[in-house]
């Protein structure tokens, strides 16, 4: 619980100093109903690409078949209350061309350190578009409050590891 | 000869001026030239063979809350390559815009009266528009296009409908390196061409390891990621590897594939050598003829000429060498007045610099007495000294008239033909400049970077001492370009400190005029 509240309490941080280099010129101040903490993580069971090393590890850079899992900590910005399946109404997460990511509240991590988050996996077709796409993570709780948040990730393909010993292209 | 001599100390990036010498003029003229402009990216100049860009800059619209993707096929493919395009869902007949998402690259330069620094490239994205489309009743379309001759990498692709982007695709322009000939004895030139070098930083830089000795960097920032360039086949007879690395400033990146940027990995060619044909006569090779679009040179600035002046003069050649015969003609000057022509330059180095690093010098080249019609009719010779861009000025009454900017070229000096196993020997050059564009040249051995040579100090004239090494037979000693990153230190300034492969097409200096080659030369080892 130490851990999430470490986490929690850099998630705050860091949305706090976000804000407002999302927010325009011309836009008026937002209030803040909702703070949020988003990352991913490289899945451990991809299903179109080789798993890599390292499961579950911190990446935005993902080869298509490869398994993305987002990661969602949160907190009213009222009350402080952590954002829980006791508070929130729902909770998703869009990305291009595909149907939204149902985000769902459970515990991860060993017996002896488990750790409560929201989470919402899938695996990038084959045929994903390359380059960079931007998904964005929505809250919504019992009590109306509503939070969103942008996250972009660059999706590249699948290249050769060998090289070639042609005069001629190709990544080694 | 008279020489006026002005102390330009340099501190902390300004310059501070005390008048020492008997000619006032310059010291005039430095003051007002000390008002220039601050860094800037400068507009890339037109390079020989460098594709254009292939359509109109576009707005490449808002996205959308509900953004589709497209589908691309093939969309990881070389420029050239027939590519197909579809969506779907997108609304019945509604009129599509498909844009490229790309890039313009810029060189940052900073012109002073006294230098000319070097701070690194701009990257500025833009849309591009590819093609247009019109959905069916279904809201789908499908388009055809020729994968454009462009920057490397990745490039996002908008289907824009009413300036919002509805779907989006992607597509890998993938890097292709080729190398011609594939054999020939030591000393053949090798051209490697490259297309689809990336405008990103760590997609911008190409390295090249001959038989995995580091011989330089490569760009194609200006060149719309395309580029050529040189190396000489060296070593023994028999098969040598280049490997064209992927790179982020200047020495390779060797586990790019673990980078997110991992189609910048590694093009591996090889070349045969033959036979040992005997060393090649020593050789410059320029690069490609460029108009420069700055219109500032090096101590070269309209401002340093007297305001009430109309005089104008021209020289017959505005480029050469040390000790070059250059004719004069100057007209609207206070007739049957004697006129003084001189020489602008600097003295000093960058050495430890914290205090005064270098001083403004002028020469005097020569003088006459103006006709009675206004003008001056003279030649003069340039001097033996730095190179780079000067000024022939013409001085009358104690002010300067009229200016021409001169720039001079580098020059090869000598080198031995023959040198004993272990034994030194000696590499002079002359004409080196001062800027951080033109003062220094990057030396390689046998295709490996060894070390740069600095002709700031020693006013333009180059000796290097280096060993002969390696078996006996031909050995190849090549001087490349080198931007100079050091005094002052700019963050971000890639290509810094090392051999410029590609300077023939890509260099930061083309754009201020800096013809600066490489010198080809090599030696005969024997026992």
């Amino acid at each position: 619980m130490k851990r999430l509240m470490l986490v929690i309490g850099l998630a705050i941080t860091a949305c706090a100093i976000l804000v407002p280099s999302l927010a325009s010129a011309a836009d008026p101040p937002k209030k803040l109903d909702v703070m949020l903490y988003v990352d991913t993580v490289n899945g451990s069971r991809p299903v179109g690409a080789k798993p890599r090393p390292v499961g579950c590890t911190q990446t935005n850079v993902y080869v298509r078949g490869e398994q993305q899992v987002f990661r969602v900590w949160g907190s009213v910005a009222g009350s402080g209350d952590i954002l829980s399946t006791e508070n929130v109404a729902y909770a998703y997460v869009t990305v291009p061309g595909t149907p939204n990511l149902k985000l769902n509240w459970g515990s991860h991590g060993s017996a002896t350190n488990k750790v409560y988050f929201w989470t919402a996996a899938w695996i990038l077709p084959a045929d994903y578009p390359l380059g960079e796409a931007t998904a964005k993570v929505v809250f919504k709780t019992e009590d109306g409050s509503f939070g969103t948040y942008e996250y972009k990730f660059t999706v590249v393909p699948q290249l050769k590891t060998a090289a070639k010993k042609s005069t001629t292209v190709k990544s080694r | 000869m008279a020489m006026s001599r002005i102390n330009s100390s340099w501190r902390n990036g300004r310059q501070v001026l005390a008048l020492g010498g008997a000619m006032a003029v310059g010291a005039f003229a430095l003051l007002q030239a000390s008002a220039v402009a601050a860094p800037a990216p400068v507009t890339a100049p037109t390079i020989p063979g460098a594709p254009a860009l292939f359509g109109p800059v576009v707005d490449a619209g808002k996205p959308s809350d509900t953004m589709g993707t497209l589908k691309t096929t093939p969309d990881v493919a070389p420029a050239g390559t027939k590519v197909t395009i579809s969506g779907t869902g997108l609304g019945a007949s509604a009129a599509v815009s498909l844009v490229w998402m790309t890039a313009n690259v810029r060189y940052i330069l900073d012109a002073k009266p006294d230098s000319v620094d070097y701070l690194g490239r701009k990257v500025d994205k833009i849309g591009v528009a590819l093609a247009n489309a019109t959905t069916d009743a279904s809201g789908a379309f499908k388009v055809t296009f020729t994968a454009p001759k462009d920057f490397g990498g990745l490039h996002d692709i908008f289907a824009v409908v009413n300036g919002v982007q509805v779907a989006k695709g992607g597509y890998l322009l993938e890097r292709t390196v080729k190398i011609s000939p594939t054999k020939g004895p030591v000393g053949t030139p090798i051209t490697v061409t490259v297309v689809g070098m990336g405008s990103p930083t760590y997609e911008s830089v190409g390295s090249v390891l001959y038989d995995n000795k580091y011989a330089g960097a490569v760009s194609a920032n200006t060149t719309r990621g395309w580029t050529t360039f040189t190396i000489r086949a060296s070593g023994k007879v028999g098969e040598h590897f280049i490997s064209y690395e992927g790179s982020s400033h200047t020495v390779p990146y060797l586990n790019m594939e673990q980078s997110p940027v991992p189609w910048t990995g590694a093009h591996m060619l090889k070349f045969k050598i033959t036979r040992d044909a005997g060393a090649p006569k020593p050789s410059m090779e320029w690069p490609v003829a460029v108009q420069p679009t700055m219109s500032e040179r090096t101590t070269v600035l309209s401002t340093n000429v007297a305001p009430s002046s109309t005089a104008t003069a021209k020289l017959d050649s505005t480029t050469g060498p040390i000790l070059s015969k250059v004719n004069v003609t100057a007209a609207g000057l206070t007739p049957n007045v004697p006129a003084a022509l001189q020489w602008t330059s600097v003295v000093g180095n960058r050495v430890n610099c914290t205090g005064t690093c270098w001083n403004f010098v002028n020469q005097q080249l020569g003088s006459g007495t103006v006709g009675a019609d206004g003008t001056l009719k003279t030649s003069v010779t340039i001097p033996d000294g730095l190179g780079g861009w000067h000024a022939v000025q013409v001085v009358q009454n104690g002010q300067i008239k009229a200016q021409v900017p001169y720039y001079v070229k580098r020059s090869f000096v000598s080198i031995p033909k023959t040198v004993k196993a272990g034994q030194p020997f000696i590499v002079e050059i002359k004409g080196v400049g001062w800027t951080q564009i033109d003062n220094t040249v990057a030396v390689t051995y046998d295709n490996s970077y060894i070390g740069y040579a600095c002709g700031f100090n020693s006013n333009g004239y180059v000796r290097i001492q280096l060993t002969a090494t390696g078996d006996p037979g031909t050995h190849l000693i090549d001087l490349y370009p080198l931007l100079y990153t050091q005094q002052p230190a700019y963050p971000y300034s890639q290509l810094g400190m090392v051999p410029l492969l590609g300077f023939a097409h890509d260099a930061p200096g083309l754009a201020a005029g800096y013809d600066l080659p490489a010198y080809r030369l090599a030696i005969t080892v024997v026992k």
